[in-house]
C-alpha cells in the first residue's frame, strides 16, 4: 500500500497526532462530554450566583474579589472540577474503550503501544486544559465583570493578567497531572473508581499530613502555583513552600513518570472483554 | 520458523485457571486455510494469540517473522477482522476507515482515496457516511472486513467473518477471500458453518479442547483417520453388480445401495487398496460407471469423526 | 428399551400471581448481589454499627459489668439524642455505600447487555421493574438501617423503662423516617444513574461524583453568595436536617426544613422522569 511507508519518528508523530485528534473529537465534541461540560459549567454558574446575591458596597469595590476566587480556585475548582473532569476523560481513555469493547481497533493497528498511551493521554490533555482552562478563564471573568470598570481594570492589570495567567498554567498542569493518574487507574484497575476516590481523600487530607507526605499529593505542588495563597484551616501542617520551578518539574516528572508506566503497561494489554 | 509461513510453536494460552488453548504447534502455509471447531474450542483465541491481542502462557508464534509482540511490524502485513460486534462511538464507516488508514500513515487525500475504494470494494459506498450504531448486522460484518483489509495485508485473519451475511453476501465475500488467497496471501477463515468451509478452504486447522486435532488438506486429514473407513459413492447403471463384487475384496466392510439404484456406497478400511482393485473391478464386469467420488472427504465428515459425534476415530 | 416421543408442551404448572411477578425480579437481582463474597463480607460489616449500638446499649445498662470493667452508666455521658444521632449517620453512611456497589448491576447490566426488552416482553411492566429493582435495595438496606435503628430504640425503651420509649418517641420516629426517606432518595437516585450511565464502574462514579461534587458546589455557593442557598442542592444535608428536625435538635443552614423535604422530593422526582425516559423495551439508534 502506498503512502503507509514510512518509519520511526516521523510515522510516530503522525499516528500521535491522529490518536490525539480522534480523542479530542471524543473527549470535546461527543456526547461523552457531557459530564465534563456539566462539571465546567459549575463555577460559571457560582460566579454568575455570586454576582445576584452581590450587596452594592461589595459591588462597588472588588477588594475581596481575588482572594474569594483563589479559595473557590482551590477548593472547588482543582479539589472537585478538575479532579472529578480528569477522571472522568481520563478513565475513559482505555477502561471506556475496553468497557465498550473497542479497544481492539487499536491494537490492531500498526501503532506502537506506547505510542497509543501517549497519542491518547495528550488528546485528554488537551482536551480537559481547553474545557477547564477556558473554564477558569471564564469564572475569573464572571468574577470581577460585577464590579464594573473598578473589576475590569484589576482584571486587565499586569498583575490581574498574571494572576489569570498563573491559573490557567496551574488548571493545565493539574490536568496533565491528574490525567497521567487516571490513565494509570484505568489500566491497572478494573474499577478504577475505588482508587480515585481514595485518591481524593488523599488530597483532602494533605495540607493535614507533614512535609515528608505532602510531596506524596498532586495538590500540594498545585497550590504552591497558584498565585494568591490561601488558607487552609486553623488544623493545617503548613510546610515550607516550594519554589514554582520546582512545583512545575515535579509535576511534569509526576506526569512523565505515570504515562511511563502506563505505556509499559499497554504494553502487556490483553483484550479479554468477556471478564470485564 | 521461516519468514514465508505463519509458525505456532508449543503455544498454551490459561485464563487464570481456565484452558483457552493447549500446546498448539501449527505451520500454516499461503492460501485459504479453514479453523473449525465448536464454540469455546479455542478457536478466537489461537486467532487472537496470533494477532497480539493475547500473549501466549508459554511458546511462540511468529507471523511471516515477526513476533506479535511487534504491532508496528505486525499489522503492515496482517488485518484481522474480529468475532466483536462493536465499534467506536459515534463512528461512520468512512470515519472508521479513514482513522485505521491514517494510523497506518497515509496522509489525508490517501486515505480518503483509499477509504472510498474499499468501502466500494465491501459494497458499502452508500452507507459510508451514516454512523455504524445504525447498520444492519450484515454491513457491520463488511466494514469490520473493510478495516480488515484496508491495507492490502499479506495475512488475512477472519473470526466468523460470514455471520449475518445474507446468502448473496456470503458469496461474494467467499469470491473476495478466495481472490485474496489466490495472490498468494494467507487467509485463515473460522467458521461454523462447515459447508463453506468445504467450498473455500484449501485446507483446514480443527481444533478441539483447546488442542489441534488435525491440520492439512482435507485429503489428507481424512487418509490419517484409519479408524473410519473410507466411503466412496459409485454412480452406476448397476450399483448391484458392483455391491455383489466388492464384498469379495477383505478390505470393504460395507455396501449400499443409495438413492433409488442409482448408485452404491462402499466402505473400506484399506484406500491405497481400494481404488486399484475398483478400476479391474469396472472393466471387468462391464457396468457402465458415471462418477467415483470420496463420500467422506469432506470438513464436515471430518470433523464428525474427530470432534462430533463420531469423535473417537483418531 | 423405550423410546419417547419428545414435543414441545405448555408449562401447565402453578404460576406466581400477576402482583407478585415484580419479585422474580428482586429474586434475581438479590441472588446476583449476593453471589459476590466480598459483598456478602461488606454487608455483615455494614450491620457493624447497629451491633455495637446494641451492645453500647445492653452495657449502659448492666451496672455490674460497667463496674467490672471500672465504668458507670454514665459512661458516654448518658445514651442521649447526640448518640442516636451518630448512631444514625453511621448506619446511614454504609446504606449509601451498599447502594453504590449493589445498584449499578441493577438496571445498567441490563441496558448494556439488551436484556431489558426481554424483561418487557414478559408480564411485567415498567413500574413492576422499576418496583422489583428497588425492592432489593429496599431489602437490602432496611436492616442495616431502620430496623437495627428501631431495635436500639426498642431495647433502650424497654431496659430504661419509666415511658422512656413515650417520652423519647422522637428518636424511634428520626430512625424510622429518616432512613426510609433516605432508602427511598438514594434507591431511586441510584437507580437513575444506572439506567443513564450504562458501565458499572462509570455509574458508581456518577454516584460517588453526584454526592461529593453537590455537597462541594453547595458548600461553595454559600460560601460566594453569603447565603444557605447552596442547601437546596446538598442532599446530605437535606436528609440531615430533616432527621435533626425530627430529633428535635438544631439544624445545620438557615433554610425552613419544608426546603430540605423539597431537595429530597425534587430529587425522587427527577430520579423518576430520568428512569421512565430510559427504561423503554426499544432502542432508539441516533
Amino acid at each position: 500500500m502506498t503512502g503507509g511507508n514510512s518509519h520511526g519518528w516521523p510515522l510516530w508523530r503522525r499516528q500521535i497526532t491522529v490518536l490525539a485528534v480522534q480523542e479530542i473529537g471524543r473527549s470535546v465534541f461527543s456526547r461523552r462530554a457531557l459530564p465534563v461540560y456539566l462539571l465546567a459549567a459549575m463555577p460559571i454558574a457560582l460566579a454568575l450566583l455570586r454576582s445576584i446575591f452581590m450587596s452594592e458596597s461589595e459591588r462597588a469595590h472588588p477588594t475581596h474579589t481575588t482572594t474569594e476566587f483563589a479559595q473557590v480556585f482551590h477548593f472547588f475548582l482543582l479539589r472537585f472540577i478538575v479532579f472529578f473532569s480528569a477522571a472522568v476523560l481520563f478513565v475513559k481513555l482505555f477502561r471506556g474503550e475496553i468497557l465498550e469493547r473497542s479497544l481492539h481497533y487499536h491494537l490492531l493497528a500498526p501503532v506502537r503501544r506506547e505510542v497509543l498511551a501517549v497519542g491518547k493521554y495528550l488528546g485528554g490533555v488537551v482536551a480537559s486544559a481547553s474545557i477547564l482552562g477556558a473554564t477558569v478563564v471564564v469564572t475569573i471573568v464572571l468574577f470581577y465583570l460585577p464590579h464594573g470598570r473598578a473589576g475590569l481594570s484589576a482584571l486587565t492589570s499586569a498583575s490581574g493578567l498574571a494572576e489569570v495567567a498563573a491559573y490557567v498554567a496551574t488548571t493545565v498542569l493539574a490536568c496533565a497531572a491528574y490525567g497521567s493518574l487516571f490513565l494509570l487507574a484505568g489500566l491497572f484497575f478494573k474499577n478504577p473508581m475505588v482508587p480515585a476516590v481514595l485518591f481524593l481523600g488523599w488530597e483532602v487530607l494533605t495540607p493535614f499530613l507533614p512535609g515528608f507526605l505532602k510531596v506524596l499529593s498532586v495538590v500540594h505542588y498545585l497550590g504552591s502555583l497558584e498565585p494568591v495563597p490561601i488558607s487552609q484551616g486553623p488544623f493545617a501542617l503548613l510546610a515550607q513552600p516550594i519554589p514554582e520551578w520546582l512545583a512545575v518539574a515535579a509535576l511534569v516528572a509526576i506526569s512523565g513518570g505515570l504515562l511511563a508506566i502506563g505505556a509499559w503497561k499497554t504494553r502487556g494489554l490483553e483484550v479479554t472483554y468477556s471478564a470485564e | 520458523m521461516t519468514a514465508g509461513t505463519i509458525s505456532v510453536s508449543n503455544v498454551s494460552k490459561f485464563y487464570g485457571e481456565v484452558l483457552g488453548v493447549n500446546r498448539v504447534t501449527v505451520d500454516i502455509q499461503p492460501g485459504l486455510t479453514g479453523l473449525v471447531g465448536p464454540n469455546g474450542s479455542g478457536k478466537s483465541t489461537l486467532m487472537h494469540l496470533l494477532c497480539g491481542l493475547l500473549r501466549p502462557t508459554r511458546g511462540s508464534i511468529s507471523v511471516l517473522g515477526v513476533s506479535p509482540d511487534q504491532p508496528e511490524e505486525l499489522f503492515r502485513t496482517v488485518g484481522y477482522c474480529t468475532q466483536y460486534d462493536s465499534f467506536p462511538n459515534g463512528s461512520t464507516g468512512s470515519s472508521f476507515l479513514n482513522h485505521t488508514l491514517a494510523l497506518h500513515g497515509l496522509d489525508r487525500a490517501q486515505a480518503d482515496r483509499r477509504t472510498r475504494e474499499i468501502l466500494d470494494r465491501v459494497g458499502l459506498t452508500e452507507a459510508g457516511n451514516r454512523r455504524i450504531a445504525g447498520y444492519s448486522k450484515g454491513m457491520r460484518q463488511r466494514i469490520k472486513l473493510a478495516q480488515a483489509i484496508c491495507h492490502d495485508p499479506q495475512v488475512l485473519i477472519l473470526d466468523e467473518p460470514l455471520n449475518g451475511l445474507d446468502p448473496m453476501g456470503r458469496a461474494e465475500m467467499i469470491d473476495l477471500f478466495k481472490e485474496l488467497a489466490r495472490g498468494g496471501r494467507h487467509v485463515i477463515v473460522s467458521s461454523h458453518i462447515l459447508h463453506e468451509v468445504d467450498l473455500i478452504s484449501d485446507g483446514v486447522i480443527m481444533i478441539h479442547g483447546g488442542s489441534v486435532v488435525a491440520e492439512g488438506s482435507i485429503r489428507a486429514v481424512r487418509g490419517e483417520i484409519t479408524a473410519q473407513p473410507l466411503q466412496i459413492l459409485v454412480r452406476c447403471d448397476q450399483p448391484h453388480a458392483i455391491a455383489a463384487r466388492a464384498f469379495a475384496m477383505p478390505h470393504v466392510v460395507e455396501a449400499r445401495i443409495v438413492d433409488g439404484a442409482t448408485g452404491v456406497l462402499l466402505r473400506t478400511t484399506n484406500a491405497a487398496a481400494f481404488f486399484p482393485e475398483l478400476g479391474r473391478l469396472i472393466l471387468s464386469s462391464g457396468v457402465e460407471v458415471e462418477t467415483v467420488t470420496p463420500a467422506d472427504e469432506s470438513v464436515h465428515a471430518v470433523y464428525d469423526y474427530l470432534i462430533g459425534e463420531g469423535g473417537g476415530g483418531r | 428399551m423405550a423410546v419417547y416421543e419428545r414435543i414441545w408442551r405448555r408449562y401447565d404448572g402453578n404460576l406466581l400471581p400477576l402482583k407478585w411477578r415484580a419479585a422474580v425480579v428482586t429474586k434475581y437481582a438479590l441472588a446476583e448481589a449476593f453471589s459476590s463474597r466480598i459483598f456478602a463480607a461488606f454487608y455483615v460489616l455494614c450491620l457493624l454499627p447497629t451491633a455495637i449500638g446494641v451492645f453500647l446499649v445492653y452495657l449502659s445498662h448492666n451496672v455490674g459489668l460497667l463496674q467490672k470493667v471500672g465504668l458507670t452508666t454514665e459512661f458516654m455521658g448518658g445514651l442521649t439524642a447526640v448518640f442516636f444521632q451518630f448512631l444514625f449517620l453511621w448506619q446511614a453512611l454504609p446504606a449509601f455505600f451498599v447502594a453504590v456497589i449493589v445498584s449499578p448491576s441493577l438496571i445498567a447490566a441490563d441496558l448494556s447487555n439488551n436484556a431489558l426488552s426481554l424483561y418487557l416482553s414478559r408480564p411485567i411492566t415498567r413500574r413492576d421493574y422499576v418496583l422489583g429493582k428497588m425492592a432489593v435495595l429496599a431489602i437490602l438496606l432496611s436492616p442495616i438501617t431502620w430496623m437495627g435503628g428501631l431495635l436500639i430504640f426498642l431495647l433502650q425503651a424497654y431496659l430504661e423503662g419509666n415511658n422512656w420509649g413515650i417520652e423519647n418517641w422522637r428518636i424511634g420516629m428520626a430512625y424510622l423516617v429518616g432512613h426510609v426517606a433516605w432508602i427511598v432518595v438514594i434507591s431511586l437516585l441510584t437507580l437513575a444513574i444506572s439506567a443513564w450511565v450504562r458501565f458499572k464502574p462509570a455509574a458508581r462514579g456518577a454516584l460517588f461524583g453526584i454526592i461529593f461534587i453537590l455537597a462541594g458546589f453547595a458548600e461553595a455557593i454559600n460560601a460566594v453568595t453569603r447565603t444557605s442557598a447552596g442547601d437546596l442542592i446538598h442532599l446530605t444535608r437535606a436528609i440531615a436536617n430533616v432527621v435533626l428536625s425530627i430529633f428535635g435538635g438544631p439544624t445545620e443552614g438557615d433554610l425552613p426544613i419544608a426546603f430540605n423535604w423539597f431537595t429530597l422530593i425534587a430529587t425522587c422526582a427527577l430520579s423518576i422522569w430520568m428512569l421512565h425516559r430510559k427504561l423503554r423495551a426499544h432502542e432508539v439508534v441516533e
